[in-house]
């Protein structure tokens, strides 16, 4: 018996074909790869990246995130406008509204004005060049988490929301004791007289540069001063405003004028 | 403007005519005879509103004022007034709050030792007049652009036509005058010609080093606003620094300090060498105007033909102008191509930028230049218009002559013929005034500041409404000195602790704002009443009233300037029966209404340069009214919006499209100046390396002595810092919040740096605000001033920059 011609074993041959389609799988891939053009070397950036920062390591801030640095205007917000998760709405929901509810939320309001009329000043850091990033959460309103509401502009015809609204706080620099100032304020009007129980309240204050009820009263108000109707929309239809509260008429006698003013 | 609008607005204006009776009525006062103002407000619960226009800037704005039970409980804005149509800035709506500061100053007080004590008025009133008897050559005033028109035209008269002295001055010297003298360069006359109207009508905006967003907010928005409701309009911010101004424009043309001159001169070489001046314009309306090297001082000059003017402009090649101010050739050009352009309206904005500048008057007239020689002027929204800082510094200032070469209306010292003008309408004897102009600020507080046996010749200052310890240039040479001089005594009528009553002799408590009757003029030629609304606190008292208190305190003594051709008392007021009010006694001062008789005095001499102003009644019942103000045959008076022009101003004669009425060379033209660029008076070099610009922000007013008690003002900017280029921070090896010393070679402070924060300046510039009366950054700046409006300039010194560790010690 000549051991020339032994015959492969079932095993052995096994072996071969596995390794003539592992080469033939390295051609087609080498000939794939080629085509794609793709540098072999890219194929380690996954590890670099999962790679465990040194302790000491201080992470470089991307551009992306540059606004909400550590430093930035923005450091407490989550990342995006459009991760911002916002609450569907209950457009039909009955408010409950009490006495001691709408306090909380003028007390809460007047903790932010020097009067009411005042410009409100700004609970947050803001960018001190451009009013710009103002209105991408106040133009329409937007929630910040489940807590914080960034209310809606009331006046967006008027671009330069920095000529009004400062910071609350110095973000910049160390606080200073605030100037000591005996100023007492208007304070808000309680609410709006009806003419009877169930008559539409009347609105109990300016109209001035509040162009839009829902931004205070619609579905994303407290409570207390949340409208139960906010799909109907023509407010002042049965909510009158009084020309006496309205700087438009101060220093003209209205009562007297309408009785003897002719009209052109 | 919708029809119902207008409707609405015509209806306002008729309505507000008939309620201004009632108004008048319920003060006590009847249109036509002697006022009798009643306080108003104090009853009940009811809030009591009244107009006023702010306390703050030049813009004007007027405020509604809320007043509950004797205080002011309430701002808004009101939307009545033309000026800002309900809207006002965070300081306007905070206005109230001026009044209310734990530590107004509420009596008089006398320096003793390194303290005051308390003295009584009258004490203090006999203090001053006697000093002033004395010696009334060594006594000199200085006044401020917040000075209401009645006290303005009180002092002026006090000084010029009572002490027989022209040594009163105003702030404004500090602020506007540059931009005085540019007019009267370029016109004859003083102040703008167009009005806020042109920024609803211009398509292109450019604000030379201006910041209007911060510091004329309402003005600004006006024009931003327009571009909200989808109006196209080209804004334009040549600036030295980058601010929330130029977040706004479409343009940032950013240049090196001084250079704005070569880059107007760049514009004029454009629209020569493309021919698209305007020809007609010119040939019509223009003279060309260069300085005599002969008589350096004169500011008009001597005249130089098109052919001279066109060599004189042949160096500013757009490259040429690039090499100089750092702004690319292409952009030069771009300037040049829109003022070439007639169908676009190009108004010119600009402040403190161009005034406060050794080269101010230049700069000044090579703008107005440039608007003529291009033909945009004269047209709604084609205007060149320089902003006021101050609520009065055009009314009561450049108006009424409260500076040490004026005379109310236009007039000056150096004119015989108006010195003895107005010596008649102020029914003095000919020769009271003096021909010599008196000291400008400068001058004076150098003269106040060497002692006086060597050559110091000012012995008294009087200082009323307004802060020289904080905001002289160069405050080591021209204020704190005086600490360390005997036989100097300075006055200081104020309302709150400042930089300036810290070296006071003598403290005057002062009623403020709506505690008084007063009137103010702002930057668009409007003139402005308010009514006292509510009583000052303790002994505080009217600036008005002391001056004249002390007048005739020397009218006691024997002062024959306090007398008059007929013999009495230059202050003298009647009632309706006839009987004189002695108005210097405190509680008789309001049984009349001092500012109408005051106003309605000084309101004769208004008619001379075309300035006229209407009856004070009329300020009653208006929003203001824009001079000049002129009566029309029915009885009622219309104000001016566009001077000189033939389609709106009556003084215009002949049905011309426009007239120069007050033309410096008499013929109805107005001048184009060349004036070349030359070097600031100091530059940064191997010693003191950077670019000092100083200024304002948003929240605070100047030197911040009635922001600064504003909670929500305070609060949001709280104290002086310095910016910095980012790279410049970088080498400097600091980061914000690092202490650093800011020196020049006339003083020091150190400051917080803040990088990328309210501005940015550019590289080798840095950039301090004013207003932090812990931190002076005037004791670092530059006395250097402009020979012609004598204005310092605060933009540009030279300083060092280094880091101070925080054990205080630089290394």
């Amino acid at each position: 018996m000549s051991p020339a011609f032994r015959t492969e074993s079932p095993t052995q041959r096994v072996i071969h074909l596995l390794l003539l389609g592992v080469m033939a799988l390295a051609l087609v891939g080498y000939v794939v790869g080629l085509r794609q053009g793709r540098p072999a070397r890219e194929a380690e950036a996954p590890a670099v990246v999962h790679a465990r920062p040194h302790p000491t390591a201080i992470p470089a801030t991307s551009w992306a995130e540059f606004d909400r640095r550590e430093d930035g205007p923005n450091r407490d917000w989550p990342p995006s406008l459009a991760e911002m998760q916002q609450p569907a709405l209950d457009w039909e929901a009955e408010p409950v509204r009490t006495e001691e509810g709408r306090r909380a939320v003028l007390a809460a309001r007047a903790a932010r004005r020097a009067f009411d009329g005042a410009p409100p000043t700004v609970p947050h850091p803001i960018d001190q060049m451009s009013a710009s990033s103002c209105v991408a959460c106040h133009a329409e309103g937007r929630w910040i988490g489940q807590e914080v509401w960034a209310p809606m502009m009331s006046h967006p015809h008027l671009p330069s929301c920095t000529q009004c609204h400062v910071p609350a706080e110095p973000t910049e620099f160390e606080p200073l004791l605030p100037p000591a100032n005996s100023f007492v304020g208007l304070a808000a009007p309680m609410g709006g007289s009806r003419a009877w129980e169930g008559a539409p309240p009347t609105v109990p204050h300016t109209l001035f540069m509040r162009n839009n009820c829902l931004a205070c009263h619609g579905p994303t108000a407290p409570e207390a001063i949340r409208t139960a109707h906010p799909l109907r929309v023509n407010c002042l239809q049965c909510h009158a405003p009084s020309a006496a509260l309205d700087p438009w008429w101060r220093g003209v006698d209205v009562r007297d004028d309408f009785m003897s003013a002719t009209w052109p | 403007m919708n029809a119902r609008a207008l409707d609405r607005r015509e209806f306002i204006r008729r309505s507000a005519l008939t309620a201004a009776g009632a108004v008048i009525a319920a003060r006590g006062e009847s249109v036509g005879a002697v006022s009798l103002p009643l306080l108003q407000g104090s009853g009940g619960d009811e809030v009591v509103w009244d107009k006023a226009p702010c306390r703050f800037c030049g813009t004007g704005c007027h405020v509604q004022v809320g007043v509950q039970d004797g205080r002011v409980v309430a701002i808004a804005g009101d939307p009545l007034a033309e000026v800002n149509r309900g809207l006002l800035c965070v300081k306007g709506y905070h206005v109230g709050k001026i009044l209310y500061g734990a530590d107004r100053l509420t009596t008089p007080m006398l320096r003793r030792g390194d303290g005051h004590v308390p003295i009584t008025w009258d004490e203090a009133i006999d203090l001053i007049a006697r000093r002033i008897h004395a010696a009334p050559d060594r006594f000199a005033m200085y006044g401020s652009g917040q000075w209401t028109i009645g006290e303005g035209c009180a002092a002026n008269k006090f000084m010029k036509a009572g002490l027989g002295s022209n040594h009163i001055d105003g702030n404004p010297r500090l602020c506007m005058s540059s931009a005085v003298t540019g007019f009267l360069s370029c016109y004859g006359v003083d102040e703008p010609a167009g009005c806020y109207d042109d920024l609803d009508a211009c398509n292109v905006l450019i604000m030379w080093g201006n910041n209007p967003a911060e510091m004329h907010p309402v003005l600004f928005s006006r024009v931003i606003d327009r571009r909200a409701r989808g109006e196209e309009i080209l804004l334009i911010d040549i600036g030295t620094r980058r601010t929330r101004t130029t977040d706004h424009c479409q343009e940032y043309l950013e240049f090196r300090p001084q250079t704005d001159l070569a880059i107007a001169n760049g514009i004029a070489h454009q629209l020569l060498k493309n021919g698209s001046w305007d020809t007609d314009f010119v040939s019509k309306h223009c003279n060309f105007r260069q300085l005599d090297p002969e008589q350096p001082a004169n500011m008009y000059g001597k005249p130089m033909t098109f052919d001279e003017y066109a060599a004189a402009l042949e160096p500013y090649t757009p490259e040429y102008v690039q090499s100089l101010s750092g702004v690319p050739a292409e952009k030069i050009r771009m300037l040049g191509d829109l003022f070439g352009d007639r169908s676009r309206r190009i108004t010119s904005l600009w402040c403190m930028g161009m005034n406060q500048h050794t080269r101010g008057t230049a700069i000044n007239c090579l703008v107005h230049s440039i608007h003529l020689l291009s033909g945009h002027f004269g047209r709604p929204g084609d205007a060149p218009t320089s902003l006021t800082g101050q609520p009065s510094a055009c009314g009561t200032v450049r108006e009424v002559g409260t500076l040490s070469h004026l005379l109310p209306g236009g007039r000056t010292v150096a004119n015989e013929a108006h010195r003895r003008d107005c010596e008649d309408l102020w029914n003095v004897p000919q020769g009271r005034i003096k021909a010599a102009p008196g000291y400008h600020t400068v001058l004076m507080f150098e003269k106040f500041c060497t002692p006086s046996d060597a050559g110091g010749d000012i012995d008294t200052l009087w200082v009323q409404v307004t802060n020289p310890g904080q905001t002289l240039p160069n405050l080591h040479k021209l204020f704190n000195r005086k600490a360390d001089l005997e036989g100097k005594f300075l006055i200081v009528s104020e309302v709150y602790p400042t930089a300036t009553t810290r070296l006071a002799d003598l403290i005057l408590p002062s009623a403020m704002w709506v505690e008084k009757n007063g009137m103010y003029g702002n930057s668009e030629r409007r003139t402005q009443q308010w009514f006292k609304m509510v009583q000052p606190p303790g002994e505080a008292r009217d600036d008005c009233w002391q001056t004249i208190a002390v007048a005739h305190r020397l009218h006691e003594l024997g002062h024959e300037g306090m007398k008059g051709n007929d013999g009495e008392f230059i202050f003298t007021i009647r009632d309706e029966r006839g009987q004189i009010v002695p108005i210097w006694q405190w509680e008789r001062y309001y049984d009349v209404n001092v500012d109408r008789h005051l106003f309605e005095e000084y309101r004769r001499f208004t008619r001379y340069k075309n300035k006229d102003l209407a009856p004070y009644d009329e300020y009653v019942r208006a929003r203001g009214l824009r001079w000049p103000v002129v009566e029309q045959p029915g009885g009622t008076w219309r104000e001016t919006r566009f001077r000189f022009a033939g389609f709106d101003d009556p003084y215009v004669t002949g049905g011309a499209e426009i007239q120069f009425y007050h033309s410096v060379t008499k013929d109805d033209r107005a001048l184009v100046w060349f004036r070349p660029y030359e070097d600031p008076p100091e530059m940064p070099d191997a010693e003191y390396p950077f670019w000092l610009d100083t200024g304002r922000v948003l929240e605070h007013w100047h030197t911040g002595t009635m922001t600064g008690r504003i909670s929500e003002l305070r609060r949001a900017m709280p104290r002086a810092y310095v910016e910095l280029h980012p790279d410049d921070a970088r080498d400097l090896g600091v980061q914000r919040g690092d202490v650093v010393r800011i020196e020049s070679r006339r003083g020091h402070i150190d400051l917080p740096v803040w990088i990328n924060g309210r501005g940015s300046p550019a590289r080798g510039q840095v950039f301090v605000p004013f207003f932090d009366e812990t931190r002076l950054i005037n004791e670092v700046t530059l006395d250097a001033h402009d020979p012609f409006s004598r204005q310092p300039d605060y933009k540009k010194c030279a300083v060092r920059v280094k880091r101070v560790p925080p054990d205080g010690q630089t290394r």
